[in-house]
């Protein structure tokens, strides 16, 4: 009896599998060809993973991740997660840091973030960073909000 | 008395579960593309096989969901969901323990990240799968 319930189960599965393929061919044909990747952004390995508050203090602790605050240099001198450096988006994209420079072993564990959920500049930060062959980034997308909230290590004026 | 109200216990149960699993299959066959970029960012499934899981286990779910809530086939689907429920569990842990903060993508519009919340409500769906499987008869 228990067989034929599994069978039952795989025939239900198998039905569902062939609606989806009918009904969406070209979501399937584009990922098995990569166009789903290309066009879509659609990949496993995302540049960089978006990590949470813990993993983001861990990652503090254990003192060998370097923390970019991709917010204005103002926001940054108010207040900043100690340690962090002053990497504003704005100004990596119109080439006024030289990340060679202040960063340049593109081994690092680089962690950006900015100013909570609301803020795609840590992301873009993550992008423009692996396009100038660093590897190894992570977002911290919660930001400076979560971490102040958390009462966890900050530098600034504030 | 108790053999009604179990009756009436597993009524409830198979319409709730029955119907979150039709509602969360259905907001992701309305958007197979988002659904689809959800996946990738669980960093779990190789990229070329994303669109395969995107197209193919939102109706997994309806069926499963409308065999429970209109008894048939019931233990099968019963069984489906419960094994859905337990690798869904599996991965919502991983990729927890994995310090990743992103959105369960559970159902579509509801904006909810990865945390013991969303795995404690996967687990009590888990048990209420399991109960309406050990109820159900076979068919």
């Amino acid at each position: 009896m228990q067989r034929e319930v599994i069978v039952q189960s795989l025939l239900i599965v198998l039905a569902a599998c062939l609606i989806g393929a009918v009904t969406q061919p070209d979501l399937i044909l584009d990922s098995l060809t990569g166009k789903l990747a290309l066009e879509h952004s659609v990949a496993a390995a995302p540049i960089a993973p978006v990590i949470n508050l813990a993993k983001a203090k861990e990652l503090f602790d254990e003192g060998e991740a370097i923390f970019l605050d991709a917010r204005s240099r103002s926001a940054y001198g108010e207040s900043h997660i100690a340690g962090a450096l002053s990497v504003p988006l704005l100004d990596v994209l119109r080439e006024r840091v030289d990340l060679a420079a202040i960063l340049p072993d593109k081994d690092a564990i680089l962690v950006a973030y900015c100013s909570g959920d609301g803020c795609d500049m840590a992301g873009e930060l993550a992008e423009e960073l692996a396009r100038q062959g660093y590897q190894r980034l992570y977002v911290f997308q919660a930001g400076m909000p979560a971490w102040e909230a958390a009462g966890y290590p900050t530098a600034g004026t504030k | 008395m108790k053999r009604i109200t179990d009756r009436y216990l597993y009524l409830l149960i198979r319409f709730f579960i029955g119907g979150l699993f039709i509602y969360a299959g259905l907001g992701k066959i309305m958007a197979p593309f988002e659904f689809a970029v959800t996946i990738g960012s669980y960093n779990l499934v190789p990229t070329r096989l994303i669109g395969l899981v995107a197209a193919t286990l939102p109706w997994i779910e309806v069926l499963a969901g409308l065999g429970v809530i209109l008894g048939v086939r019931t233990k099968a689907c019963s069984l489906i969901i419960s094994s859905l429920l337990a690798v869904f569990i599996l991965i919502l842990i991983l990729t927890y323990l994995r310090g990743m903060d992103i959105d369960c993508g559970c159902f579509r519009g509801v904006d909810r990240k990865i945390g013991p919340l969303v795995i404690i409500e996967d687990l009590l769906m888990f048990f209420g799968a399991l109960f309406i499987y050990s109820k159900a008869e076979p068919s």
